[in-house]
């Protein structure tokens, strides 16, 4: 059984569109160089994606704090993280790197906190 | 009396501010917000630092660097301060500025315009029908989403296919709305490659290429709007409309330079970049007033705006010291076949090794040869791996290259 997928490759400027055969091994096709291969490779095994996002936030000069995976998390679970971090609530001040939810959605990734946020009235 | 004003605490405000300030010049940074970093703080995400700090960070991270280098220096920053008007004295500039405790007078020997660009509306793109509430621009929506916590609708549409219209429909679809299209005139998305596919083929979002919309539909609130296709020059095919029901438009149709204050103090603007025409220093055409990042021209990266701010405190070392060795006449640098801008459009000094070139390929091509051109003979060429009107291009050109002539033209073979 194989997998078809449609992927864009964002090594170059160029942005070739590659279309993945994902069975037994994959086949990669429509890239126009090396690199290419490579990334439709990586994007048909696990794909990673940054994931950025907000939480809520008492007493701060905004609402709303920003936040992001500290790195990639396999992209099927991007979803997932953006669901845990729905019900998430901080409270100023935040310091800017602060761990806001640890091992997010089961991935080994902290979701971190993007800046800091003084209290504010 | 102070040496340098500058105007604008985003990136490249704050870039330019310090290393001015580094030169021993006494610097002050002028904000209308009330906390520095600009744009930036409602961008959450990743992928900026790649080019100047090899590192994929956020907005506010990106921002912060800068931030946190002004906050060591000695710079004084003035928040809340809204700057009303400039008037250009014999050998210095009087500023009015206009901050909660009342209107305040800033004496100044030069100006460092930063104060970036604005997005267009609904009316620079024409777009007809109602005026309901519901219509936003797609900054305004990242700044809604991203920083209160507000969507705009349930069902929004996108028009434009650049990077703003990208990313905010990436954070639409994660922050929850039930529906969401994207339409656009291009053949394909008209914003980076990573970004249609990190924010729009990743989740599988819908959209129409070759698509616009004709008009807005809905008395109080928006309930729909006309879509119509296009075809290769944009114009509207008759017989195409369609009616799409949604309960909120979202532009995504352009940035352009915030050049109506510096137009005002008598600098010439550049009809293609609608910025202000600068020279290799980034000196504007009146003397002591110079102007960097998204205010020169639009920016894909931030690392590259930020690069006219490093640029900008060598001209201002110079103005400021009164070194002299301008050209009589300065060199024009003009976009020719296939290029829509080229920064900068001037070279004063004859002095320096290289000028720091950036140009929009107005035209998408593999393996281009980029050549600069003088009365009809090339005098240099580059290579470039591919050239696509959504990606601006940098080359480096040899000072000397320009001696003894009078316009250069850059265009692609």
């Amino acid at each position: 059984m194989s997998d078809r997928k449609e992927v864009l490759c964002i090594r170059c400027p160029k942005g070739c569109r590659l279309k993945l055969k994902i069975g037994d091994k994959v086949v990669v096709e429509g890239q126009e160089c090396k690199l290419g291969e490579e990334y439709g490779r990586k994007e048909a095994s696990s794909p990673q994606r940054v994931v950025p996002s907000t939480v809520k936030i008492i007493g701060a000069r905004y609402p709303r704090l920003p936040v992001r995976s500290e790195k990639g998390v396999p992209m099927n679970k991007v979803e997932e993280v953006i669901d845990e971090l729905k019900g998430v609530e901080v409270i100023a001040p935040m310091k800017k790197g602060a761990v806001i939810v640890e091992n997010v959605a089961d991935t080994s990734v902290d979701i971190i906190a993007e800046r800091g946020m003084e209290v504010q009235e | 009396m102070k040496d340098v004003v500058v105007i604008g605490g985003g990136p490249s405000g704050l870039a330019a501010a310090s290393s001015i300030a580094e030169k021993g010049y006494k610097v002050v940074i002028l904000e209308r917000d009330d906390e520095l970093g600009g744009l930036l703080q409602q961008c959450i995400h990743d992928g900026f630092g790649t080019i100047l700090f090899d590192e994929s960070l956020s907005g506010p991270e990106f921002a912060d660097r800068f931030i946190e280098k002004v906050m060591r220096s000695d710079v004084p920053i003035e928040l809340e301060t809204y700057v009303k008007s400039v008037d250009k004295k014999d050998d210095h500039f009087e500023l009015l500025t206009v901050t909660p405790e009342g209107v305040h007078k800033i004496k100044s020997r030069s100006i460092v315009y930063a104060i970036g660009c604005r997005e267009k509306n609904r009316f620079e793109i024409k777009i007809g029908g109602t005026r309901p509430a519901g219509v936003y621009t797609a900054g305004t929506v990242q700044r809604l989403v991203n920083l209160y916590g507000v969507l705009p609708g349930k069902n929004p549409v996108i028009v434009g296919g650049g990077d703003v219209g990208l990313i905010v429909a990436r954070h639409l679809y994660l922050e929850g709305v039930d529906s969401l299209f994207m339409v656009y005139p291009e053949d394909f998305f008209s914003g980076l490659p990573r970004n249609a596919q990190q924010c729009i083929l990743d989740f599988d979002i819908p959209y129409r290429n070759r698509t616009t919309v004709k008009r807005i539909l809905g008395d109080k609130k928006v309930e729909g709007v006309e879509l119509v296709e296009v075809d290769e020059e944009w114009e509207m095919i008759p017989g195409t409309e369609e009616i799409y029901e949604c309960d909120s438009l979202i532009l995504s149709v352009g940035l352009i330079p915030y050049s109506e204050k510096i137009e005002d103090l008598g600098a010439e603007i550049d009809e293609e970049t609608k910025g202000p025409v600068v020279n290799e220093y980034y000196g504007t055409t009146v003397d002591g007033v110079f102007s960097v990042g998204n205010l020169v021209q639009i920016f894909d990266y931030v690392d590259d705006a930020v690069k006219t701010a490093y640029i900008v405190a060598e001209g201002v070392d110079k103005f400021l010291k009164g070194i002299d060795v301008k050209r009589k006449k300065p060199i024009k640098l003009v976009p020719g076949d296939k290029i829509d801008t080229v920064t900068p459009q001037r070279i004063f000094y004859e002095e320096g090794e290289e000028v720091t070139v950036f140009f929009r390929p107005g035209v998408e091509k593999e393996n281009a040869v980029v050549c600069l051109v003088n009365l009809g003979n090339v005098i240099k060429t580059y290579r470039k791996r591919y050239l696509r009107p959504s990606t601006l291009e940098e080359i480096k050109v040899p000072k000397d290259l320009f001696n003894g002539k009078k316009e250069v033209t850059i265009r692609v073979r």
